[in-house]
């Protein structure tokens, strides 16, 4: 497990080139083992074939009560045979065999009780070379004989020898070379990898997504990676983009009432200001500040729901129609009570800015809480509705910054209404202006019931 | 001196009337850029306090639209914003000077003091000579409405001869005003004058022998 660990901390490139290696070094072991025992087999059975033939040969002529001298075979061949008696005395041999001495040592050639006995010995009495060697007992006119055959086995042993000396040089040299080989190919293939790795190390903080990162022109996945990546750069980038600019108009908006209150307080101080003027200073003073204040209060509630930071495991049952007004039986629904009035109230102010007459209805529709509020006042376009929920925008621009929104009212009362699970949309009113229609999701429950009390 | 405030925040807008009329000042108010380029049209002022976010027009509009009608009141624009861009739109639009809010009064002041030197000379944003037009602003160059291409040297040699279209420039004059290094052999300016006769025509610079050159506007 140790080592296992050791490789999974390596670099991906040593790995392969390490596992690739391995199973090649493994592979070429077995396959040159099996392939040098296949073929002595297959080189016995062949010298056992031509053993066996001259074996039988001689067998046949000795039971047959016959014994020629020589006996039949090659003059000067490889294939040796004698036919010996018990005593060890030779009595007929192969033109190329000792007619005096047996071809084995007698230890050898008494072991064989009947039938015959192949094996492959080195220590016959014509030299240490190894020779394949049949042993079989038969009887010469009654007479117990031992019939020897024999054929030089050293090329069998050579041959295997060079197979060895050719496997221990070639199978280190492949080895190596397919170890270099892996070594150099993962490192190329891996290459666009690290020139991603390196173009996303230089990508800054604010910078996400100007530039994107190269694209490797080869590998598919690694192609697909950079696409990846670079589409996540560029949501990053626009994310970013967004934020920078609310940023910049907050700032805007924040620094207006900021150079109201200052200009009044340098003109109040730089001129003579009679005692009576200065609770008017003061009183206007204090309507900017408290503008400021409801200004740093919507960004901070609207920075809470963009990071979603309401938790809604505080959410309580809340009676949207006592919050609204209305007479009769209670609407539940499950929020937080503080930001579903900021949410009603932000609606029905916006409808008083423009409008005499405002209404406000809950109704519940199937599984939905529907919230109405309606105007009178001059409505907007179909385009003007949708653009009303950017953040920042004011549409009443004729009407001047005074007793206008901070433009933040819309775009909160639906991201208060979103965290919800429902919705805010505006369409026109059967009064005539604007109606806001504000959906959430009902809670049925019969312990919202209890609740009440 | 009589100043115009367009400024759409009524109590930021009573506070610099109080202020300004305090420091000698006549100061007529505008709370919207509609009523802003109306008064500033019709009455001749000294200068002109203007805010940017302004509702019916902005700032940049009505800087633009007196400009155009050839009124070279003194512009002063304060604004909240302040992006590089914001303060270079105005500028290149035609107005004088920027100031972010929140803003110093005395620094208000001292500007509008520094404006007033200036006097309302016309400062065209855009210079023009016959049916050339040169924004040096967007470093733009027409010439009856179609584009010319411009190197920044040529565009430089084309501006001077503009500016001081009414007299002949001599060849030192050039060297000194648009070559930074004076080691420039006196043949840059005949090489350059080549260049825009090129671009613009062969009769738009005369050479004025033993002078200098002139623009002669198409």
């Amino acid at each position: 497990m140790r080592g296992r660990d050791w490789l999974v901390r390596r670099s991906l490139r040593l790995r392969v080139a390490l596992i690739a290696t391995a199973v090649l070094t493994v592979g070429l072991v077995a396959g040159s083992l099996g392939l040098s025992t296949l073929f002595v087999r297959a080189r016995v059975a062949a010298v056992d074939v031509s053993v066996d033939a001259l074996a039988s040969t001689i067998r046949d002529i000795v039971a047959g009560g016959e014994l020629p001298s020589p006996l039949p075979g090659p003059a000067t061949g490889t294939t040796l045979a004698q036919v010996i008696d018990t005593a060890g005395t030779v009595l007929a041999a192969t033109p190329g065999a000792s007619r005096v001495l047996p071809l084995l040592p007698p230890q050898q050639l008494t072991a064989t009780e009947s039938g015959r006995r192949k094996f492959t010995t080195s220590t016959s009495t014509i030299g240490p070379a190894p020779l394949r060697v049949a042993v079989e007992r038969t009887s010469y006119r009654g007479v117990p004989v031992t019939v020897v055959t024999a054929v030089p086995f050293a090329d069998v042993r050579e041959t295997l020898l060079a197979l060895r000396r050719v496997v221990f040089v070639v199978v280190p040299l492949v080895v190596l070379a397919v170890a270099l080989a892996t070594w150099l190919a993962v490192g190329s293939a891996l290459a666009p990898v690290d020139q991603l790795r390196a173009a996303a190390d230089a990508v800054g903080v604010g910078q996400a997504g100007t530039a994107g990162l190269p694209v490797p022109a080869g590998a598919e996945e690694l192609r697909r990676l950079g696409e990846t990546l670079n589409r996540m750069l560029r949501r990053l980038h626009q994310s970013n983009e967004r934020q920078r600019e609310f940023i910049a108009d907050a700032a805007h908006e924040l620094r207006s009432p900021i150079a109201s209150v200052r200009t009044q307080l340098e003109v109040a101080l730089s001129t003579p200001t009679d005692a009576a003027m200065w609770p008017v200073v003061a009183q206007d003073a204090l309507t900017d500040v408290e503008r400021l204040g409801r200004l740093a209060d919507d960004l901070l509630l609207l920075a809470r729901l963009d990071s979603a930071a309401v938790d809604s495991a505080a959410y309580r049952p809340v009676d949207v129609a006592a919050m609204a007004g209305q007479d009769g039986p209670p609407v539940w629904v499950q929020g937080d009570a503080i930001a579903l009035g900021r949410l009603l109230e932000n609606l029905v102010t916006n409808a008083r800015r423009h409008a005499d007459t405002v209404e406000v209805a809950v109704t519940v529709s199937g599984q939905m809480v529907t919230v109405t509020v309606d105007d009178n006042g001059p409505g907007l376009s179909a385009a003007d509705r949708e653009r009303v929920f950017e953040r920042w925008v004011r549409l009443d621009a004729a009407r001047g910054r005074g007793d206008g929104g901070s433009g933040l009212g819309l775009p909160i009362a639906r991201s208060i209404a979103q965290a919800h699970g429902g919705d805010v949309t505006l369409g026109p009113s059967p009064l005539g202006g604007l109606r806001a229609l504000v959906t959430l999701p009902l809670l049925v429950t019969p312990a919202a019931g209890a609740l009440r009390g | 001196m009589r100043l115009l405030v367009v400024e759409d925040e009524q109590r930021m807008a009573a506070a610099l009337h109080r202020g300004l009329t305090h420091a000698g000042f006549t100061v007529d108010l505008a709370a919207d850029g509609v009523h802003g380029l109306e008064l500033a049209t019709t009455v001749a002022y000294d200068a002109i306090v203007l805010d940017i976010m302004l509702p019916g027009l902005s700032g940049y509009e009505v800087t633009k639209r007196l400009r155009r009608r050839g009124i070279w009141t003194p512009i002063l624009i304060t604004s909240a914003k302040d992006g590089d861009y914001d303060q270079a739109d105005g500028l290149d639009l035609g107005a004088d000077d920027y100031l972010t809010k929140p803003y110093s009064f005395v620094v208000l002041l001292a500007r509008l003091r520094a404006l007033l030197r200036r006097g309302a000379s016309p400062r065209p944003a855009v210079l023009e000579a016959g049916a050339l037009l040169l924004d040096p602003g967007r470093r733009e160059v027409t010439v009856n409405g179609a584009a010319v291409e411009l190197t920044s040297k040529e565009f430089a040699m084309l501006e001077y001869l503009v500016r001081h279209r009414d007299r002949t420039v001599s060849k030192s004059e050039l060297l000194e005003h648009v070559w930074s290094d004076p080691g420039t052999a006196d043949n840059a300016v005949e090489v350059y004058a080549g260049y825009l006769r090129k671009k613009l025509g062969r009769d738009v610079i005369v050479t004025v022998r033993g002078a200098g050159y002139r623009l002669d506007p198409p």
